[in-house]
């Protein structure tokens, strides 16, 4: 059947719809728009999101290539490259690796400067430049730290390092440029020219060195490691070392894309509402609509075509809709995302920026519209067109007839609202969703709890810790001098301070007796859950076990010894829960007792109360064992101390036993009144002082707490408001199609001696109970859901610092101007059409 | 388009289908260095082409289809029988050429069916005509024969010539009407519309019964403004007015009267011929356009029942019309309505 | 020959005590090439009478044959193009289609069955109907008259069998409507097509061929 070509007339008829009712449709695009950014704005966070977690994989892996082979020869390195599957190298000449052990677990390796590869793995100088004369050398920030090597050009750097055959130098070098590496890097070059390298080691160049490390990016990155693998097959070179990069990893691809699905939920939201309120602006007027079908119907439109006449007018309003669309969603996405993402240098929403979510905005509003406007039609299209136009006639209520058959402005206005009761009820349908949404993420917002947070967070006002332990990934150096006794005694005199607690520890090896080891061995071997037991749910730590393992065969295991006073004994007595004894402040003093810190769980997992402990010479009894919280201690231990018992000791008995060390952290509350000052202080303290000490501040927890909290509701509060802005224009464009298309009744109205004042009072009247009408059905509807429905949800996401708190602030806020509208929008539309004469008004709604 | 150009396009098109898979192989080969790739490749395209083509073979089978459908649609109707696999309703070109060639049938068959029916009207009409005409003739034949006999008083001869005369008026103006008659139905009738003055024409109308008229003490009456001009045969209309207006005075009783109103309207002009005569009744509004009609209660007045059929004839040939509206006993209008 | 055939013909609008049967049983044949008027009160099931024939409505009981087809056996999309090859509408309030000019509202029918339209004929009816200096004029420009004029050449202008006609000089003046009127019964002439009216006006039922008089959903003759 050759099908009739008939449909060029339904464009015909989209285009007169747009130049003769600009207004309708210019609303239509408006909200397509809003919807296009809603959908582009949800699926750009959600993708960021996702590249942000792979990129995170990325940077514990240390390199954005896929493959790295390591151990090479130069001419191997360009057998590799020259593979067919392989897209792109970039290669790199290690010559060794710093060894010094306050690196603690990070891997510094020394090579020659090599521009492409430093792009690889993010480690270009951001101070100074790279080292081009001999003896220079340019390191990251943390490396620094760690050596205890100033921030200045210049400084002199002294490196023990291991070659390749695993022989330690010291050498010396200048520092000439440095950058900071992201904080979750666990690998580092430290770059030195190619002259420094020959005169380190002469004959670094030579074909037979296994020193080129060579990053390769795939064609088609999947099964990395078997890939990876048959590459060195095929150029016959197996046995070479090689690692993948963990962000092509599939699990983790699939687990990334997990994480960041709850970042997709809102565009079921944005469908949902988007559908209504499109469906309903496109309808609002649907008895004058279904009246103008059901005529080109009566000409003989076929259904087919009038599916085409609908999808034909969505196609175009979202396509008008789809270049602003795109633009707002670019714009709220990079608003947003840069506070939903942190820790990135470049922001977020532009690194992360990918065509796939345009396209997938623009199919999303395209279904949305399509199907709001075309699902409606289905019905319309079945029916005859005598069918359709008595469908569109609403039957007028029976209720509220006067019974001597007068009316009043008050009854006519009742009638109004009773005509046109289902698009009302579609209008505050859409509000109803939208406050409902606003005031749950609203609910959610306050029910993070600032006091919870900082409670576990920052328990006291300021920590000064010592350089080497800021950060969770630096291993506290026990020799670094950054915090002494002068700096605490400083501390002590300045007026503000009201307590200064200190906190110092040391690693030392120890032996446990047979009954001790018998225990932790049981303890960690009791089940966890069904499937496995305490041990091995920490098999991803292979340190941890090492050391558990060690002490199941030798007896021998690492104790962390710590000293400590004041807040943080405070501290570990709130927090802690013992698992045999009970503290005795006057015993603990007294300096003869231990308390004795084992895992965070239920069960005794180290030397029990009463039983003898030898630290350093001294033997102790514990007083009482709890259930280690270390959140108080800052900083990473030794690896070898990855398992490791804590001993808790006065501050006193601790410098008797170690003297001379130097503190670890301290913790100082002040007299809030005069924090200006004492911030002052700590600023001119901070610049003074060469980086030997970080300072964490209660205010930054806050801050940061603030910031996080908004962060976290950002993207549904975005969502929430643009929902609600788009359900108060729709219900706006009803009361102005209401008002607009009785035009011609008003002017009979006129016509039959009611004043212009009589006029407005109906108005009036009918905002009010529109207005009425709606508040009747939002406040009950959000009160209910904030009541009843809020409490699970808040529980359901099971933050600790979250608490349920009943709150109506957006209803509250929006009801007014809910008001303000339903009185105004039809005020103002009588202004402009009781415009011109009564004869002319009246002859226009022919 | 001949053959030989849509040969030589088909050809060119082969060629360059071919030139286009060599270049697309060479492409393949020379750049892509994996074979699996290269037939991959290869084998996507040649999928593409067979997808091509056989879409141009289905094309070509909907044309064809198309083409024996209208076939079947013209041979069913040159037997006169409904076409099979008729969907006169379905959206498709099919359907639409095959209704339209079946609207064509619709109307040529109507035709025919009238010219069918205007043989039965016209053996109608010679039975008719013998009808009118054998009177007169009779009458004639009759006084022929008394006249014919000798030792008629000169009175009574004379009155029945005066008599015969009277019949031969009766068949020539039967004659004339006949002869208007047949060339309105068989359309040899030359209406030639020029644009003149009503006024005009209404007064040459009036001028074949005026003296009739006279006779009757019968008031005739005109309203018309000279300026009004409408485009009309004058010859013919007038002959048709006069029509009405010969009737008119026919069934007017004396001392009656009968007024001419001319208004000019938007696309018609109305003339409103009403006169007090014995009125028509509702249901005989139809059939006093109809050839031969003469009502019962005027069996007495002398006419044949062809004027007003004629005046309608002329009317609508000028594409205009007559109505008429009457109330017995008090008069009748008719209406004239003339294309402005 | 008959062109349409209705057989008992009943349809009632609303339900229990407010339902109102606007067709009891209604039979008829109307001729083809004949000019029929439809009389009757207001409310006397005319209307419905005219949109059962035109398959603008579908009748509870009984059949509507058109041209030899029963419309009841159709699906809608194609009543939609019975409707527009086969049927002329005329309007007691015309319908245009307010967002197309006279022009395009005369040729809408053939643009929707994707026609070419045949320009002698459209200058034909155009001028006939004195609509040519008004073609790009916009319904709501044009007045009452013009407007019905409009209608008139849609509904002739893809030349349909038959031309219903609802009241159509009901809106206007008895001078328009007899103007209207006989431009209808010149086109019905001059295509053989078939005119079926409703009308309140007896002067202008006489001029038909056949006059039916409908009187609470059922024929009276």
């Amino acid at each position: 059947m050759l099908a009739n070509n008939n449909l060029k007339a339904c464009r015909t008829l989209v285009k007169r719809d747009f130049r003769f009712h600009p207004i309708k449709n210019g609303i239509l695009i408006f909200a397509t728009m809003l919807v296009t950014a809603l959908y582009t704005f949800v699926f750009l966070l959600g993708g960021s999101v996702k590249g942000a977690l792979l990129l995170k994989y990325q940077y514990s892996y240390g390199s954005s290539s896929q493959i790295i082979y390591t151990g090479l020869t130069s001419q191997q390195a360009d057998t590799i490259a020259g593979d067919a599957n392989v897209k792109s190298t970039v290669r790199l000449c290690t010559i060794g690796q710093l060894s010094d052990p306050m690196l603690g677990q990070r891997l510094v390796k020394l090579a020659v400067t090599g521009q492409d590869y430093a792009e690889t793995v993010l480690s270009i100088p951001s101070t100074g430049n790279f080292p081009q004369n001999p003896g220079e050398i340019a390191l990251d920030e943390f490396t620094m730290d760690s050596l205890g090597v100033p921030r200045e050009l210049g400084a002199p750097v002294v490196l023990r390092w291991a070659g390749p055959g695993g022989k330690v130098h010291t050498s010396e070098f200048t520092l000439c440029g440095w950058w900071a590496s992201p904080t979750i890097f666990t690998e580092a070059c430290a770059w030195i020219s190619g002259d420094t390298a020959r005169k380190l080691v002469p004959g670094y160049q030579d074909k037979a060195s296994h020193n080129v490390a060579l990053g390769v990016n795939l064609w088609q990155p999947e099964n990395l490691s078997q890939q990876a693998a048959s590459i060195l097959e095929e150029q016959g070179m197996a046995g070479i070392n090689f690692t993948v990069n963990l962000a092509y990893n599939e699990v983790l691809k699939g687990q990334a894309a997990q994480q960041a699905i709850p970042y997709y939920f809102p565009s079921i939201l944005v469908f949902m509402c988007g559908y209504l309120m499109v469906y309903c602006i496109a309808h609002v007027a649907s008895q004058r609509d279904i009246m103008y079908y059901a005529g080109l119907k009566s000409l003989g439109m076929t259904p087919r075509q009038m599916r085409r006449l609908m999808l034909e007018q969505g196609c175009a309003v979202s396509f008008l809709g789809f270049l602003p669309g795109w633009a707002l969603g670019l714009g709220l996405d990079y608003v947003i995302t840069s506070r939903v993402i942190s820790g990135m240098e470049e922001n977020p929403a532009l690194y992360f920026l990918s065509w796939p979510p345009f396209v997938m905005a623009a199919l999303c509003t395209l279904l949305t519209t399509l199907s709001a406007c075309l699902l409606p039609m289905g019905r319309l299209c079945r029916m005859t067109p005598a069918q359709a136009a008595r469908s569109a006639k609403d039957p007028m209520p029976r209720y509220g007839r006067s019974p001597d058959g007068r009316i009043t402005l008050r009854g006519l206005a009742l009638r109004t609202l009773a005509q046109g009761r289902w698009n009302t009820l579609l209008s505050a349908l859409s509000l109803l969703l939208a406050m409902v949404l606003l005031s749950s993420v609203w609910i959610q917002y306050v029910s993070l709890r600032e006091d919870m947070y900082l409670s576990l967070n920052s328990p006291w006002d300021y920590s000064l810790v010592d350089g080497s332990a800021y950060l969770s990934v630096q291993r506290y150096n026990e020799n670094n001098r950054g915090i002494t006794q002068e700096t605490v005694e400083e501390l002590q005199a300045r007026p503000e301070v009201t307590a200064v607690s200190a906190l110092k520890s040391r690693e030392i090896e120890l032996s446990a007796s047979k009954e001790l080891q018998q225990r932790i061995v049981d303890y960690y071997s009791q089940p966890y859950d069904g499937t496995m037991t305490l041990k091995e749910t920490q098999a991803g730590y292979p340190e941890w076990c090492a050391g558990v393992d060690r002490l199941e065969q030798a007896g021998r295991y690492m104790g962390l010894v710590v000293g400590l006073e004041g807040a943080y004994l405070q501290y570990v007595l709130d927090n802690s829960p013992f698992t045999s004894g009970s503290f005795d402040a006057a015993a603990f003093a007294s300096g003869d007792y231990v308390l004795a810190a084992g895992a965070y769980r239920e069960g005794i997992s180290t030397p029990a109360a009463g039983e003898p402990i030898e630290l350093g010479g001294r033997t102790y009894t514990v007083l009482g064992s709890v259930m280690n919280d270390d959140a108080y201690i800052s900083g990473e231990n030794s690896t070898q101390a990855a398992f490791h018992i804590v001993y808790i000791l006065p501050l006193g008995e601790f410098d008797t036993l170690f003297p001379g060390q130097a503190y670890r952290q301290l913790a100082v509350d002040i007299d809030l009144a005069q924090q200006a000052a004492f911030e002052a202080y700590l600023d001119h303290y901070e610049q003074g002082q060469n980086q030997g000490m970080g300072i964490k501040r209660r205010s930054e927890y806050v801050t940061n707490f603030n910031v996080a909290r908004l962060n976290m509701v950002l993207p549904e509060l975005i969502v929430a408001l643009v929902m609600l802005g788009i359900a108060f224009i729709n219900f706006a464009n009803m009361l102005v199609v209401k008002t607009v298309s009785r035009k011609s009744d008003f002017a009979v109205y006129e016509s039959l001696g009611m004043t212009v004042a009589q006029l407005r009072c109906l108005l009036f009247l009918e905002g009010v109970l529109h207005a009425l009408v709606m508040i009747l059905l939002l406040v009950p509807g959000v009160v209910f859901f904030s009541a009843v429905v809020m409490p699970a949800v808040v529980a359901a996401e099971g933050s600790w610092y979250m608490a349920y708190r009943f709150s109506l602030l957006p209803l509250w806020a929006a009801l007014p101007a809910l008001l303000a509208l339903a009185v105004m929008t039809p005020l103002v539309c009588l202004q402009f059409i009781t415009k011109g004469s009564l004869a002319g008004r009246m002859r226009w709604g022919e | 388009m001949n053959t030989g150009q849509a040969k030589a396009i088909l050809v060119s098109l082969a060629l360059a289908s071919v030139g286009l898979m060599a270049a697309l192989a060479w492409m393949l080969w020379e750049y892509v260095p994996k074979a699996s790739v290269r037939f991959g490749l290869l084998s996507v395209c040649g999928g593409i082409f067979l997808v091509a083509g056989i879409w141009a073979a289905f094309l070509r089978w909907q044309v064809s289809c198309f083409a024996d459908d209208v076939c079947e649609t013209i041979d069913a109707a040159i037997a006169g029988r409904q076409p099979e696999n008729f969907h006169p309703y379905e959206d498709s070109l099919t359907a639409k050429v095959q209704g339209k060639l079946m609207q064509y049938y619709g109307i040529m068959q109507e035709s025919r069916l009238q010219s069918q029916q205007d043989k039965e009207i016209l053996q109608g009409l010679v039975s008719d005509i013998s009808h009118q005409v054998k009177t007169p003739v009779a009458n004639l034949r009759l006084y022929m024969g008394i006249l014919q006999k000798p030792g008629l008083p000169e009175d009574k001869g004379a009155l029945f010539l005066a008599t015969m005369e009277e019949q031969i008026n009766k068949l020539d103006f039967l004659m004339q009407s006949l002869i208007k008659m047949s060339r309105l139905e068989t359309g040899t009738f030359v209406l030639a519309p020029v644009e003149a003055r009503l006024e005009d024409t209404i007064a040459q109308a009036m001028s074949t019964v005026w003296a009739k008229a006279e006779n009757r003490h019968i008031g005739l009456s005109v309203k018309c403004t000279p300026e009004i001009m409408v485009q009309h045969d004058p010859k013919w209309t007038a002959e048709a007015i006069g029509n009405i207006l010969d009737n008119a005075v026919k069934y007017t009783p004396a001392g009656g009267r009968i007024s001419i109103t001319v208004r000019p309207w938007q696309f018609y002009t109305r003339i409103e011929i009403s006169d007090t005569g014995i009125g028509i009744p509702e249901e005989h509004y139809n059939h006093v356009f109809q050839r031969f009609y003469r009502a019962e209660e005027v069996a007495t007045e002398e006419g044949v029942g062809l004027g007003l059929y004629l005046a309608n004839g002329i009317i609508t040939r000028q594409k205009g019309y007559i109505s008429v509206k009457s109330k017995v006993g008090e008069g009748t209008t008719f209406y004239v309505y003339l294309l402005s | 020959m008959d062109i349409v055939t209705v057989r008992h013909l009943q349809k009632t609008f609303g339900k229990g005590e407010s339902a109102v049967h606007a067709l009891n049983g209604i039979d008829l044949t109307i001729e083809k090439g004949k000019f029929t008027a439809i009389i009757g009160a207001s409310g006397s099931g005319k209307t419905t009478l005219l949109n059962m024939i035109g398959g603008l409505d579908i009748p509870d009981e009984g059949e509507v044959i058109v041209d030899g087809i029963n419309l009841s056996g159709l699906k809608e999309k194609e009543l939609a193009v019975f409707r527009r090859s086969k049927v002329g509408f005329v309007y007691q309030d015309f319908r245009l289609v307010p967002t197309l000019t006279a022009k395009e509202n005369i040729l809408f029918p053939l643009s929707l069955a994707g026609t070419a339209p045949d320009l002698a004929f459209f200058r034909e009816i155009t001028g006939l109907l004195h609509l040519q200096d008004r073609l790009d004029a916009f319904p709501q420009e044009l007045s009452g008259g013009g407007q019905q004029r409009v209608a008139i050449a849609r509904a002739l202008i893809a030349k349909p069998a038959l031309l219903l006609a609802d009241e159509p000089t009901g809106n206007l003046d008895s001078r328009s409507g007899q103007n209207v009127l006989g431009l209808l019964k010149l086109s019905v002439e001059a295509c053989h097509q078939t005119l079926v009216m409703i009308t309140h006006n007896l002067e202008i039922a006489q001029m038909a061929h056949r006059v039916i008089r409908v009187e609470d959903g059922r024929i009276h003759q």
